[in-house]
């Protein structure tokens, strides 16, 4: 009897674990771009519009030109119409140097609630792919523009321009970020997987339809 | 006797306990439509709050969706390019500038230029309620005017006799920005205020007021803060009249066309305040009906405009005006037949 009780609960233990670890070692899929969804919006609508031959510039806070002698970072902010877990970031942008990536917390507070996510001090390659693991659903992502390739030849316009002289009020010494493209990633959901292979073996099956024709 | 007691115990027993489950089902029954009804009331309250939260939170930010028609046409060696609402053109003298001396930098800096306005445009076109009739002719100039800091908006015209009356009619808009003013996304805001609401040929102080409300209060930006109080900080000319009332064209005294700037933001900021923010799609929905506009000999008056605002706000707005010391009259719309008529006499 206790043999038996014994077998029945490895059974049942050893069906478990093959379970989990199918669901473990499944290939996760990334899901479709969010950027691209009806509804999404950015303070540079041309990073979000799936084309690379546009290209948006971050703008710099609001009222920015009147600091004197701090240079802010210039931002994009995107906002989704639903929240979404992001979990992979590709950045298409050719003077990108140092940046970093905030997600909404969704607080009370206006402007309180970005929480880092991502802190990029140096970029190895082109576009740029940046991995994240957002604990929480967020429907805005703001991208802070810390230093371009750019910024170095606007500095030396700058002193060119007003050597010897006292230099404009609020003349900033950071360029822009020049991006072409923003995309944003999240996983598939276990539904959308299955309607997809459910899609694509109907196609299947019309195709072998319309060959057998 | 017994058997029939004990038979009528049982029947009676049953006729309780299906009673009692009857009872048990309606109470469950009306515990779930509770719950569901608390359920859905909880969500609506969810995303009404979330909603509200979302819009507090994008107040900084002009957020903007990417133009829906990526449909651009790049000619003459990138120098013109062409969308479905506008056309953008370098001017001669930025044809020698380092970032456009080559055919790609034009054709990637006019595609993304055009990407922006024409999001921008469908943006103000939901916000304005209609959209003007011709393609907007940007051009780009280094300097323009001998100056890096003026950008401005024509609306073109021309006059056509019908009947008795002269009519008015756009015949284009051109826009002609230096760059360095082209970079400021609340320059190309306020200059595409003036391209939507110029076809109505309104009041210069009404047209800058509404131009400077959109660059601040939509687009989050602005350099022409509201004045605090419009009584305390009023300027009027020799006569007496509100100086808003002298404002013909562009330039002058700096400090002048300042004020000038703020007031007219301050009385049409406040006038949304006081009336809704459809205030003035209204306004427009009833120009648009009435097409009076295009029968002026001139630009609209104060007091033709007091007279779609009195009906837009259901309110007589004419001794709000005469407190700010405008020269106005309260105008019926016979009268304003009247006076297109002894203008066409």
């Amino acid at each position: 009897m206790i043999y038996r009780a014994t077998m029945i609960f490895l059974l049942i233990c050893s069906s478990a674990t093959i379970i989990g670890c199918s669901a473990l070692f499944s290939a996760q899929e990334w899901s479709e771009n969010y950027a691209l969804l009806e509804g999404t919006r950015a303070t540079s609508p041309q990073m979000i519009d799936g084309s690379l031959s546009t290209t948006g510039e971050t703008t710099f806070p609001v009222g920015s030109e009147m600091y004197i002698g701090s240079s802010p970072a210039s931002e994009v902010v995107i906002t989704f119409p639903e929240k979404k877990v992001i979990r992979r970031i590709v950045i298409h942008s050719d003077n990108l140097k140092t940046f970093d990536v905030y997600a909404d917390k969704g607080g009370i507070i206006a402007d309180s609630d970005w929480q880092l996510i991502a802190d990029i001090k140096s970029v190895k390659t082109r576009p740029i792919e940046v991995s994240v693991m957002v604990p929480f659903p967020t429907d805005r992502i703001r991208l802070r523009v810390l230093s371009t390739e750019d910024d170095a030849m606007l500095r030396r316009r700058n002193s060119a321009r007003y050597a010897g002289r006292v230099r404009v009020l609020g003349e900033n010494q950071r360029a822009p970020g020049k991006i072409r493209e923003i995309e944003l990633y999240g996983y598939k959901t276990s539904e959308q997987v299955e309607a997809e292979a459910a899609t694509d073996k109907r196609e299947k099956e019309l195709d072998d339809l319309l060959d057998l024709e | 006797m017994h058997t029939n007691r004990g038979f009528r115990n049982i029947k009676g027993a049953k006729t309780f306990s299906f009673s009692r489950l009857i009872t048990k089902l309606l109470l469950i029954f009306t515990i779930s439509c509770f719950y569901f009804s608390g359920c859905t009331a909880l969500k609506e309250a969810q995303q009404q709050r979330e909603a509200r939260l979302k819009e507090q939170r994008d107040k900084e930010y002009l957020m903007l969706a990417a133009a829906k028609s990526d449909d651009v046409e790049v000619t003459d060696e990138a120098r013109t390019a062409e969308s479905a609402h506008y056309s953008i053109t370098f001017a001669e003298d930025l044809k020698t500038h380092e970032n456009f001396d080559e055919t790609s930098e034009r054709s990637e800096f006019l595609k993304s230029a055009l990407a922006y306005m024409e999001s921008v445009y469908s943006e103000m076109n939901t916000v304005f309620g209609f959209q003007p009739e011709h393609k907007i002719h940007v051009t780009l100039h280094n300097v323009y005017r001998g100056t890096t800091s003026t950008a401005t908006t024509t609306t073109e015209y021309r006059y056509e006799v019908k009947g008795n009356t002269s009519l008015k009619y756009v015949t284009g808009i051109k826009m002609d920005f230096p760059l360095a003013m082209y970079q400021k996304p609340t320059v190309r805001v306020h200059e595409l205020t003036h391209a939507f609401t110029n076809i109505y040929f309104l009041p210069t102080w009404f047209n800058e007021g509404i131009a400077i409300l959109m660059e601040t209060e939509w687009a989050k930006g602005g350099l022409h803060p509201k004045f605090d109080s419009l009584e305390e900080n009023l300027k009027q000319n020799m006569d007496g009249i509100n100086d808003l009332e002298d404002w013909a064209s562009h330039g002058g005294n700096p400090k002048l066309t300042q004020w000038r700037y703020r007031y007219a933001y301050t009385i049409v900021s406040e006038l949304r305040r006081r009336f809704g923010e459809d205030f003035y799609i209204k306004v427009f929905r009833l120009m648009e009906a009435d097409q009076l506009h295009n029968k002026l000999p001139s630009k609209m008056s104060t007091s033709f405009l007091v007279y779609y605002l009195n009906q837009a706000s259901g309110v007589n707005l004419v001794p709000f005006f005469e407190k700010l010391q405008f020269k106005v009259q309260k105008l019926t719309k016979s009268d304003i037949l009247q006076h297109i008529q002894q203008a066409n006499r």
